[in-house]
């Protein structure tokens, strides 16, 4: 009797010690991850809420509440289905300008080189170059009168574009901009992934008979499968959310030539003051990066421990 | 559990995406709340006013606030000395003083006093960024031009009083024209004449502007011409036949003419870049207000210019600026707010706006001596009678800075023809002119 209170005693301590040890990291987690979500959830509930209503700064005390009106608004509205489309442009060619010039930039650092560490460092600088840094630098460079790009291209050409004023050349140049201040980024993630792959796998695949482009594509990339995937994921973010690479250049114009979805949702909460469609707007850029999210978990976090296990 | 595998770079990584990803939606999230570019401030007036009677807080662009011993800063101190308060001030940029303001209001606070432009005093009265004073300002109305007080209303209530006041002149370079041959235009045939006269190989005639500053610019020509920006009741009157023909000789001499530098299609947002040809003595003539001379004076010191009124056509017309100080509608401390700004608009204390290179807005200023001392300031303190004010309507800033500066762009980039787009503009024009 009294062997089977102590056994009963026993196995409820040590119940309570794994229940303890289990829930002692949630403890420690957990202060921050309240106030992480408290900062994330507010605004973006705050925001989705004031898309139902008809709300301006210019009216203070007379918001009413109009349903989706403002959707159905915006999805009418041919500068909103405009910056929409170019969104996704935007951040495509981000996508493809920034990861394949890291890739290049990655497997050339990843080899014995002349003073290799310089060059690295070199390499990271304008990723560390504040934006508005980067305007004034870029503006000054692409000056149709007085930059130093014009002034090369005019013995070649009678009349060099105004790059940033010029509606074809406009969004290129950005793109091309924004590149030369995030493919350090990618760059240094894919670098890191590809330093971690053993040499001998290279001499298997090269006993194999493999060519460079066979050994680049069956043992560099499957190897460095999860740095591209976050370096795909953080370049379309960061272009859809890049705000300030284009304002600081164009405002959106010339024209609506470079409006994406965050300059009309800034023009429309800051120019318009018509605070409702501007967080329709948000709301709307918040879905496709909700979506982008559970895209890169499925397919990174998912899927991958399988895959790995069968290779 | 594999303690390598928990470790390794690949786990770091993943967990460093979640990571980046929850970042980008938290920034996704409070993208619109946030204000785009930070505020630099300057407290120039908590220097020698170590008063009692509490503080007040005084917001203003940037260059109107100016550096710590700026006129103002001192003003500010000589009121705090006489009053027994601390007189903060705050500048901030431009473009984002007035979305500062209303934002703050929106949230329940704001300055005790603000300088602002006068083409935003409608929309911060509408925003309940500024208090109506109308009860206390009658007892000061008739220092002011009935214009300016105007300009300083919203709806039959007065919401500041004028602090500077502007408009826009023609500068010219003087050299140029004496070379050619040329006599300052003074109307729209001379000007164009004149333009044409002086475009060619590296040099031009006349400047432009993009986007606002194009649209800014064409209130005198639409004026001048016989037309009006809205009708009485506030639709939209600026594609009549007169405002086509004004708007297709504006855009003409751009377009067709070519008398402008093709690096004028990117003067979309600073007035630095609008005088830098001007400047540079690439081009001979242009329009703009007072504030254009400090910079061409700066980039180029030797530059021999004058400044003569708009030429004209039907009728004389420039567009009127300036700025207007009111008290917070929030303001902690509202009674010594309006005080500041009684004192501050008053006689005595002109000075120091003049000693900023403004013209104070008071009615007196007109017959001075000081107005007569200096030619470059006498055009525009000759142009007030002539200036108009654009209409005090809530949305104003969306309709020059929104419709009619893509209506603009639209133009200059060779994508509509200037009819058709001042046409086209009249129906966006409604819509915010109504929102």
């Amino acid at each position: 009797m009294t062997t089977h209170v102590t056994d009963a005693r026993l196995v409820a301590a040590r119940r309570r010690r794994i229940l303890r040890r289990r829930f002692e990291p949630v403890l420690y987690i957990a202060p921050a991850f309240i106030v992480l979500a408290a900062i994330i959830a507010f605004p973006v509930l705050s925001a989705i809420g004031t898309s139902f209503l008809d709300a301006s700064l210019l009216r203070p005390g007379q918001d009413t509440f109009t349903g989706v009106d403002n959707y159905v608004e915006l999805l009418a509205d041919p500068t909103f289905r405009s910056a929409f489309g170019r969104t996704f442009v935007w951040a495509g060619s981000a996508l493809v300008v920034q990861v394949g010039l890291a890739l290049v930039i990655a497997t050339t650092l990843n080899k014995k080189l002349f003073a290799r560490g310089v060059v690295r460092t070199t390499l990271i600088i304008p990723w560390v170059v504040p934006t508005v840094l980067v305007a004034l630098i870029w503006r000054f460079l692409l000056d149709p009168v007085s930059g130093p790009i014009n002034d090369l291209l005019r013995p070649i050409l009678a009349d060099p574009p105004i790059w940033l004023a010029d509606t074809r050349w406009a969004l290129p140049m950005l793109v091309l901009i924004s590149a030369w201040k995030w493919t350090p980024f990618s760059a240094v993630i894919i670098l890191a992934g590809l330093q971690q792959i053993p040499r001998e796998l290279y001499e298997a695949a090269m006993m194999d008979g493999a060519n460079a482009w066979r050994r680049f594509t069956s043992v560099t990339v499957p190897a460095i499968r999860t740095s591209l995937a976050l370096v795909t994921l953080t370049t379309i973010s960061g272009a859809i959310n890049n705000f300030n690479g284009i304002w600081m250049f164009t405002r959106g114009g010339p024209n609506g030539a470079t409006e994406i979805l965050t300059t009309y949702a800034y023009r429309t909460a800051f120019v318009q003051f018509d605070f409702g469609k501007a967080s329709a707007i948000s709301v709307m850029i918040f879905l496709m990066m909700l979506v982008l999210a559970v895209l890169y978990f499925y397919a990174i976090e998912g899927r991958s421990p399988k895959k790995r296990s069968v290779r | 559990m594999n303690p390598n595998k928990s470790l390794s770079r690949r786990r770091l990584l993943t967990l460093g995406g979640g990571v980046a990803a929850g970042l980008t939606l938290a920034a996704c999230g409070t993208g619109p709340a946030s204000n785009g570019g930070g505020e630099t401030s300057s407290s120039g007036g908590d220097g020698g006013s170590s008063g009692g009677g509490g503080t007040l807080e005084l917001w203003g662009n940037t260059s109107i606030i100016g550096e710590a011993d700026s006129p103002l800063a001192q003003a500010a101190a000589a009121f705090g000395e006489e009053f027994g308060v601390t007189v903060n001030l705050q500048g901030i940029p431009t473009q984002d003083l007035v979305p500062k303001l209303t934002t703050t209001a929106a949230g329940g606070s704001g300055p005790d006093i603000a300088i602002v432009d006068v083409s935003s005093i409608a929309q911060l009265a509408a925003g309940q960024v500024l208090a109506d004073i109308s009860s206390q300002s009658g007892e000061v109305a008739g220092d002011f031009p009935t214009e300016l007080l105007a300009g300083a209303s919203y709806d039959g209530k007065q919401y500041g009083l004028p602090y500077t006041t502007n408009n826009v002149a023609l500068y010219y370079n003087k050299a140029m024209l004496d070379s050619a041959g040329i006599a300052v235009p003074t109307t729209w045939d001379e000007l164009r004449d004149a333009a044409i006269e002086l475009t060619g190989g590296e040099q031009y005639g006349y400047m432009f502007g993009a986007q606002g500053q194009g649209a800014f610019l064409f209130w005198p020509w639409l004026w001048q011409n016989g037309g009006q920006i809205v009708n009485d009741d506030m639709t939209a009157a600026f594609a009549s036949d007169a405002g086509i023909e004004a708007f297709e000789f504006y855009a003409g001499m751009a377009m067709t003419d070519k008398v402008a530098p093709p690096e004028f299609i990117a003067s979309n947002a600073s007035w630095d870049q609008y005088v830098a040809p001007f400047a540079q003595e690439r081009v001979a003539m242009m329009a703009i207000g007072p504030w254009g001379t400090f910079p061409v004076q700066d980039a180029n010191p030797d530059l021999d210019f004058g400044i003569a009124p708009l030429p004209s056509r039907k009728e004389s017309a420039s567009v009127l600026g300036g700025a207007a100080v009111g008290v917070g509608h929030h303001a902690q401390n509202a009674e010594m707010a309006w005080e500041f700004v009684r004192w501050m608009t008053g006689s005595e204390q002109m000075h120091y706006i003049q000693d900023t290179g403004n013209v104070p807005g008071r009615t007196e200023v007109v017959e001075s001596d000081w107005a007569k001392e200096d030619p470059l300031r006498q055009v525009f303190i000759e142009q007030i009678p002539v200036s108009r004010a654009r209409p005090a309507i809530p949305t104003w800033g969306d309709v020059e800075w929104g419709v009619m500066a893509n209506m603009w762009d639209s133009v200059i980039q060779g994508q509509a023809a200037p009819a058709d787009a001042l046409l086209a503009a009249v129906d966006e024009a409604n819509n915010a002119l109504s929102s």
